[in-house]
């Protein structure tokens, strides 16, 4: 091996291994989780952004403790499938989900890619901002000053320039994400019923109408969409993993799924309240719109913790997010691209990141933006374009070239069609929902 | 930034070959598509060129949506 020229990027990347290896050698076994978990519960804590913890509000407002709750278990458990095949390339090929696509598949399925995730993306970081100011506002904080504390928080997280130190500071973001437990005890929740909600997937008020199919959708929506699969391998890359910490990577990812799992049924129970109140939430605009309607049933604490916990959803998501499009346009047009680089040397890197924050905190300050129109597109761009993400993903990971021994057993591959197939049907009719309401009556 | 420390060479050989930000500036060759791939591919431009304009559809409507 040549050392002679070797980068910034090399060498932080080398230290970080090497705390690694001294924890396997001397079989420090939860050091060594600690030292590997990252990328799979950013990903899953930062999926559960903004907009999904506002679909959670409706689910829980909508339909109360019932069959939600072990629904949203099972999206999970289908978004930790998904994820785990990033890993696995990741470890596999040590190359970014966009650079694989451009050099196994060409340019056409390289820009179409690339197209639709920093399109989707830089809608989804304008919702992240409005759920921002929608939290700060709840607090009496003026839109400026939450949209520019937003700001400040991504922009200092990248001036670390140490992939490590930039996760550390995501994941304890991420951590609040839990707000939303103590919420949903303030709201008293009735043990038997979320155990009879487990065992018996009801009871479902109100039938299976157009209203439930909806709401299927967004769930689907709010855990598994294509900027989750970028972000996931790049970070795995950018992170450095190797194939001996395979094992750890999917315990990383399930320790995800299930602090995001957790997250989402909390709530669902914390709004639930609002179901038995019968309490109207058609109008409602925002994650602070329930946070207010809340607060006379479980109190100004629980109101409030809902409340930061919209602000942390919106934050994480938003430095994940702009993240995730870094490392693909990056990848797409062959520059560098780490969390490890300087400045000068991952300007694009961090200059995407940078502008694409600056331009959706811009629009959120526009008075009179269509910010709903935003909202909604987001969805239907999310669900029609998974079908073509999840269906790369899985060429790629049953690539034998590349996945060296790594690629897709039929089990796997079952499991994984299943899925595919399950999401790019929930998908197309999401999209036909929301586009043609009256061919299905809604 | 360069560093030939004895110790940093040592602390490099701790990355594997394809780690290196050098190796990653290599492409990977371009895979051989089979008949069934080939066929996924097209079906998903087939896909596409109806998404394209849904979405596009969904904007706009949202948009008068938001107007109103």
């Amino acid at each position: 091996m040549n050392h002679e020229n070797f980068t910034r990027e090399d060498y932080l990347r080398a230290q970080d291994r090497q705390k690694v290896q001294q924890s396997r050698a001397a079989k420090n076994w939860l050091r060594l989780i600690w030292l590997l978990a990252g990328p799979g519960v950013l990903v899953m804590l930062g999926e559960n952004d903004g907009p999904s913890m506002v679909s959670y509000a409706t689910t829980g407002a909508t339909y109360g403790v019932g069959f939600f709750i072990p629904f949203i278990l099972l999206t999970f458990a289908m978004a930790y499938v998904v994820q785990e095949m990033t890993v696995r390339l990741g470890v596999a090929t040590h190359r970014g989900h966009a650079e694989l696509i451009f050099q196994r598949f060409g340019p056409f399925w390289g820009y179409f890619a690339i197209a639709d995730l920093v399109f989707g993306n830089l809608l989804t970081l304008v919702t992240e901002f409005i759920a921002i100011q929608a939290g700060g506002l709840y607090f009496g904080i003026p839109t400026w000053a939450s949209v520019l504390g937003g700001v400040l928080v991504v922009f200092t997280s990248m001036a670390l320039r140490r992939y490590a130190t930039w996760e550390r500071v995501a994941l304890t973001l991420a951590a609040c994400n839990m707000l939303f437990i103590p919420a949903a005890l303030l709201a008293h929740p009735n043990p038997a019923a979320i155990a009879h909600a487990m065992a018996t997937w009801g009871p479902l008020p109100g039938g299976m109408g157009t209203a439930f199919i909806t709401l299927i959708l967004a769930n689907i929506g709010a855990t598994v969409t294509p900027w989750m699969i970028f972000f996931q391998q790049s970070a795995v890359v950018d992170k450095g993993l190797t194939r001996a910490d395979l094992a750890q990577g999917r315990i990383d990812t399930a320790l995800g799924a299930g602090l995001a799992a957790l997250a989402a049924i909390a709530t669902v129970v914390a709004a639930a309240p609002l179901f038995a109140a019968h309490t109207d939430i058609s109008q409602f605009a925002s994650g602070a719109d329930f946070a207010t309607a809340l607060k006379p049933l479980i109190g100004s604490t629980g109101a409030a913790l809902f409340a930061l916990g919209i602000i942390e959803a919106g934050l994480v998501a938003a430095m994940t997010i702009s993240t995730s499009s870094s490392y693909a346009l990056a990848e797409a047009l062959s520059a560098k691209h780490s969390f490890n680089l300087d400045f000068a040397s991952g300007w694009l890197f961090y200059g995407a990141a940078i502008i694409a924050t600056l331009f959706a905190a811009a629009v959120v300050l526009i008075p009179g933006a269509p910010l709903l129109a935003m909202t909604l597109t987001v969805n239907v761009i999310a669900t029609l374009l998974m079908a073509p993400a999840l269906l790369l993903l899985l060429l790629l990971v049953n690539d034998r070239a590349i996945m060296a021994g790594l690629h897709n057993g039929w089990r796997a591959n079952l499991a994984g069609g299943a899925i595919v197939i399950f999401i790019c049907l929930a998908g197309a009719l999401y999209g036909i929902i929301t586009v043609f309401p009256h061919l299905v009556g809604v | 930034m360069s560093r030939r420390h004895p110790d940093d060479e040592a602390l490099i050989g701790l990355l594997e070959q394809a780690q290196l930000a050098s190796a990653k500036s290599c492409p990977l060759p371009r895979r051989h598509l089979g008949k069934a791939t080939l066929a996924i591919l097209i079906a998903l431009r087939v896909y596409v060129i109806l998404a394209i304009p849904v979405v596009a559809y969904a904007f706009i409507h949202a948009l008068s949506l938001g107007t109103k």
